[in-house]
């Protein structure tokens, strides 16, 4: 008898560890109370979620097409949405970056100039506290 | 295989009731096959609570699932292949939560009725020979990874042939093959002295 027989022999006697009859039927029972209870606990989120796994490890090699699929779709969709935001956004701050940019300088320079003055452009970073004539209520520094 | 050079599945009748909600078709299944299961997961897992717990588990899932069993393998391969999955998730999860020490083996055989009307004899020496024999054989068994022991389970204590232990595992046969070959001389190494 060879090594490998005289070890399968040895392992066969592991089939004896077998519970009686008398288990198999509590068995069943228990498996039947339980099936019950289940049912009545899982809900139908927990199923879908189930069969939605199942039926993901039953697509086999063309799984990796699921998740390519709605990382495509999603980029999309971003890309998509992310165009109309940013046209939207530009459209709502186009106010007050005028505010900021030189454009609306001539508008105070007009406001700031005294026929004595410097020139305008280099009021506002000269001190602030440069005077506007009267009728304007003095100068403010933006 | 082609489909129609495949042996009708001896199960076939008994699936398709239970697909049609028959619940006693399910049982018919479960008491021809929970025999069976128990033998496998017990010498994968060594211990007869986790055995229960999964064998549970492996029914309440076949249950749930076997809607979607499209009998492109037979039912037996079906439930063995979900049995061995089960079985191998937990031994992972089990390893992960405690790190499982050769105390945990359950080693009961000794209290086991039929074992030792077969074997003892009324020789306490026998017996005791027998006991060690048991306890050695669950080390030996512990020792090898979760893959080997499931192919050592199934071939050797069970006697599934190579062909279906692969359609089961969803390897090659080369691949339980090797499995075997390098799990036979890890418990030869271990195992010798009893025959020796």
């Amino acid at each position: 008898m060879s090594d490998n027989e005289k070890l399968q022999k040895l392992l066969r006697l592991k089939n004896y560890e077998t519970p009686g009859e008398e288990y198999f039927d509590d068995f069943l029972d228990q498996l039947k109370k339980r099936q019950r209870q289940d049912a009545l606990k899982q809900s139908a989120l927990v199923l879908l979620k189930e069969r939605v796994v199942e039926w993901y490890r039953e697509l086999g090699s063309a799984k990796w097409a699921v998740p390519a699929g709605s990382f495509a779709a999603l980029a999309v969709t971003l890309f998509t949405l992310g165009g109309k935001m940013s046209e939207e956004e530009l459209s709502l701050s186009v106010q007050p970056e005028d505010a900021k940019t030189p454009k609306s300088e001539p508008q105070l320079i007009e406001l700031q100039l005294p026929s004595n003055t410097n020139s305008p452009r280099s009021m506002p970073s000269q001190g602030g506290s440069s005077v506007l004539p009267a009728a304007f209520g003095g100068y403010r520094e933006l | 295989m082609t489909e129609s050079k495949r042996k009708p599945d001896p199960d076939s009748e008994l699936v398709a009731r239970a697909k049609e909600g028959d619940t006693a078709a399910f049982d018919e299944l479960v008491t021809k096959y929970s025999p069976k299961l128990y033998g496998l997961i017990y010498n994968m897992t060594s211990n007869r609570e986790d055995t229960h717990d999964v064998l549970q588990d492996v029914f309440a899932k076949a249950y749930r699932s076997i809607k979607r069993f499209r009998g492109k393998s037979s039912f037996y391969t079906w439930i063995y292949a979900i049995a061995t999955n089960m079985t191998l998730n937990f031994l992972k999860k089990r390893k992960r939560r405690q790190g499982m020490s050769l105390d945990d083996i359950d080693s009961s055989i000794e209290n086991d009725k039929e074992f030792i009307e077969i074997t003892s004899k009324s020789d306490p020496v026998h017996e005791t020979y027998l006991g060690e024999l048991q306890i050695k054989l669950n080390e030996a068994m512990q020792t090898l990874s979760d893959n080997h022991r499931a192919v050592v389970t199934m071939y050797d204590i069970q006697g599934i042939p190579h062909t279906e232990i692969a359609k089961i595992l969803g390897v090659s046969e080369g691949t339980v093959r090797s499995r075997l070959f390098y799990a036979h001389r890890q418990l030869q190494t271990q195992l010798g002295e009893f025959w020796t």
